[in-house]
């Protein structure tokens, strides 16, 4: 009898347990207190702990994290929450992130400590919703790209609520990072058939995940899928298909981009020879160009074919849901990608 | 389209194939990928597959022929599709030139894993056949190889290994070797072998044995038949008058051929004594050179390990060797009568440059008779 949660639940479950246990950590954003939050992740947080401990903000990005920075030098744990990734470069966001809260506790020595978590959720809603350009974006290459930042991305709500916890309570600021398909996944029925993968028993205690820590979610032999949020249920979705044609695919889920766990990830290729890395962010400069970079250097003489990388195209996301799906990866690309490497 | 089927290049080293067998004949339609005939080379058969489909119009080369690697072999096109006017479009064989001993014009493809293996298992790469997209060498590719690879253990030639093939070379290189055997009576010589042989132990300390006897024996026939005794040497047969018979003896390392210089002028003990000396010489590897060399007719006797008989390579630059198998109670018919008797199977091989088959059989009708009634041998 496993006790299942939607994604949003379980990232609303780790806040509640931390803030009943903490009483630094306060919540803010966009509509996160009356309404709950946009995806619901924060719902009933404000009726529990009240307005002063979650808080509803202007629209201003800039002032959201700044106030996360502040509060948190102040000595709060702030889970400040970005509407949307795409927003995280209007007024002023960014620099409190890449330039303030990431560098802070550095360039004052270790004098002080910025423990803020910033969630933001981003992807494509493809089929459940048109995002278009500026609500679908996978930026988290823009992230690990700053050193002073860690980059959590869970794919299951097993993991997301043992990362929100590691996430909360780590003094260095960290980007929380979900996929917001998967807060559809659960809820609707077809979507749920697909990705079966998204039903996971989320045990009710506090636990925590630590970073560094990647997760085997299925075993192979014949080659190494790396893939991240809602890349990991497309992959293995794939998986079924390509384990009827006697390909078994290894799929290991990083969970962490900062730190990354280049041990779990290079023993798998050692084992299998071939690695495809799979990621819903554009291709260019991609998070799928650094960890392929990782298994080529560190992992070279155990490879049998080249690292291919399946990734979105290098295009804003369209509006239409029909060019949608060709720009972000499906599961054929997937699969070819694999049947490719592997050489049938 | 027409197209043209080339001889393929299945390994880096692979000059020219030969076109087994056609599967189908000209007029025949092909399909892409389908088999159309049987290509072998140096290390392989295989099938050759239809690089497009189409009427296969023209075979240029027919079964069983040579042709280098690009070379056209048929062609397939449409049906009604016009051929250039030649017989077939001569293609340039584009041959790779070797710049300098050791540098190769052609890259080897090679994925790191099947690189990491071949180089583990010392194969070369050249001789793998590659099946990976673009002409790859893959994991499954080396593999395959390795099983092919004959396992071996490499044993470099010890000096005496070394010795022995060139003085045995040089021996079957020269000398015209020609074998006799003659089955010799031995019954009354193991008779007083074990009549004699514990006095001995005991006075001179040393075991008398069949082939002291053998060498005793031998020196007296020789004394008879100079012509076993000999060599040839510069266009002449040199006759020495000492008669220096080298006794064949198995150390680990392999054959020596110890020398008992002037055995005719030694009694039966002094012999025995002096075969277990040089023996333990060889043994310990520390004969001298004169005890190594000087020899004029060589003893080798097998018979100890069963041997019934076998006919040694002569012993360089000696005329003649005699090889020794084993002593067996026959029965043998004498006055129309069933005896038991001990028989030993001699063989002579002489130098026929030297000698004549009849003088060497006369040499061995003497030493028959000498081994038969061998009394005289244990006198002195």
């Amino acid at each position: 009898m496993i006790r299942e949660l939607d994604f949003s639940a379980a990232i609303n479950e780790a806040l509640r347990q931390e803030m009943k246990r903490d009483e630094s950590v306060i919540v803010f954003g966009e509509d996160v207190g009356f309404f709950g939050g946009l995806f619901k992740c924060t719902d009933s947080l404000q009726k529990e702990f009240g307005k002063k401990r979650v808080r509803d903000t202007p629209i201003s990005e800039g002032a959201i994290i700044g106030a996360a920075v502040g509060a948190a030098l102040g000595g709060l744990r702030p889970v400040a929450e970005l509407q949307f990734i795409d927003f995280v470069g209007c007024n002023g966001a960014m620099d409190q992130i890449f330039n303030q809260m990431a560098k802070m506790r550095y360039m004052f020595g270790g004098s002080l400590k910025v423990p803020v978590v910033v969630r933001t959720p981003c992807g494509s809603r493809y089929p459940v919703a048109a995002g278009a350009a500026h609500h679908s974006q996978s930026l988290e290459a823009w992230f690990t790209h700053v050193p002073g930042l860690k980059v959590v991305m869970p794919s299951t709500p097993y993991d997301a609520k043992g990362l929100l916890v590691a996430a909360i309570r780590d003094d260095d600021p960290v980007l929380f990072i979900e996929h917001k398909l998967l807060y559809y996944i659960r809820r609707m029925p077809s979507l749920r058939e697909k990705y079966s993968s998204i039903t996971c028993h989320v045990p009710e205690e506090e636990y925590v995940i630590p970073f560094g820590k990647a997760d085997v979610k299925k075993e192979g032999q014949d080659a190494t899928v790396i893939a991240t949020m809602m890349m990991v249920h497309k992959a293995l979705s794939a998986a079924n298909q390509l384990t009827k044609e006697g390909i078994n695919i290894e799929i290991i889920d990083p969970r962490t981009l900062v730190p990354l766990d280049k041990r779990t990830i290079i023993n798998s290729v050692k084992k299998t020879g071939r690695a495809i890395v799979v990621s819903e962010d554009c291709k260019t400069g991609g998070v799928a160009a650094e960890i392929a970079s990782v298994v080529i250097e560190e992992a070279f003489d155990y490879l049998d074919a080249p690292i291919k990388r399946v990734s979105g195209l290098d295009v804003p996301i369209p509006y239409s849901p029909v060019l949608e799906a060709v720009a972000i990866p499906q599961e054929h690309n997937i699969i070819e990608a694999i049947r490719e490497t592997v050489g049938k | 389209m027409v197209t043209y089927v080339k001889m393929p290049k299945r390994t880096l080293t692979m000059e020219e194939g030969i076109v087994g067998k056609w599967y189908k004949k000209a007029g025949d339609e092909v399909k892409k990928g389908e088999p159309i005939c049987e290509i072998e080379t140096e290390k392989s058969v295989d099938e050759l597959e239809a690089p497009e489909s189409g009427i296969l119009r023209k075979i240029i080369v027919p079964d069983g022929s040579v042709a280098e690697v690009n070379q056209v072999i048929a062609i397939i096109a449409e049906p009604d599709e016009p051929l250039s006017k030649e017989e077939a479009p001569v293609e340039e064989v584009v041959k790779i030139e070797k710049l300098e001993v050791g540098k190769r014009e052609e890259k080897i493809k090679i994925s790191p894993i099947a690189r990491k293996l071949a180089k583990e298992h010392g194969i070369n790469l050249e001789e793998i056949r590659s099946t990976g997209p673009n002409g790859r060498i893959v994991k499954e590719d080396v593999l395959k190889a390795i099983q092919k690879v004959e396992r071996v253990k490499v044993v470099p030639l010890t000096r005496i290994r070394k010795v022995i093939k060139d003085r045995l070379s040089y021996s079957m290189k020269t000398a015209l070797h020609v074998p006799l055997t003659i089955e010799v009576d031995m019954t009354r010589a193991v008779e007083l072998l074990t009549k004699f042989r514990p006095g001995i132990e005991n006075m001179h300390n040393v075991r008398l044995t069949i082939t002291s006897i053998l060498v005793k024996a031998v020196a007296e026939a020789l004394k008879g038949h100079p012509i076993l005794n000999s060599r040839f040497e510069n266009e002449q047969i040199v006759i020495p008058e000492d008669i220096n018979i080298g006794v064949a003896v198995a150390i680990e390392k392999g054959l020596v051929v110890p020398v008992i210089h002037n055995t005719s002028k030694k009694s039966i003990i002094e012999i025995a004594k002096k075969i277990k000396e040089l023996a333990e010489k060889a043994r310990k590897e520390s004969l001298s050179t004169e005890e190594s060399t000087g020899g004029t007719f060589t003893v080798s006797n097998l018979g100890m390990f069963g041997i019934d008989l076998f006919a040694p390579i002569i012993n360089p630059p000696e005329s003649a060797i005699l090889g020794v198998g084993r002593i067996v109670k026959k029965p043998v018919i004498l006055n129309s009568k069933i005896k038991v008797k001990s028989l030993m199977t001699l063989t002579l091989v002489f130098d026929h440059r030297i000698m004549d088959a009849v003088v060497a059989a006369k040499f061995l009708q003497t030493l028959k008779g000498i081994l038969k009634n061998p009394n005289n041998l244990f006198q002195s």
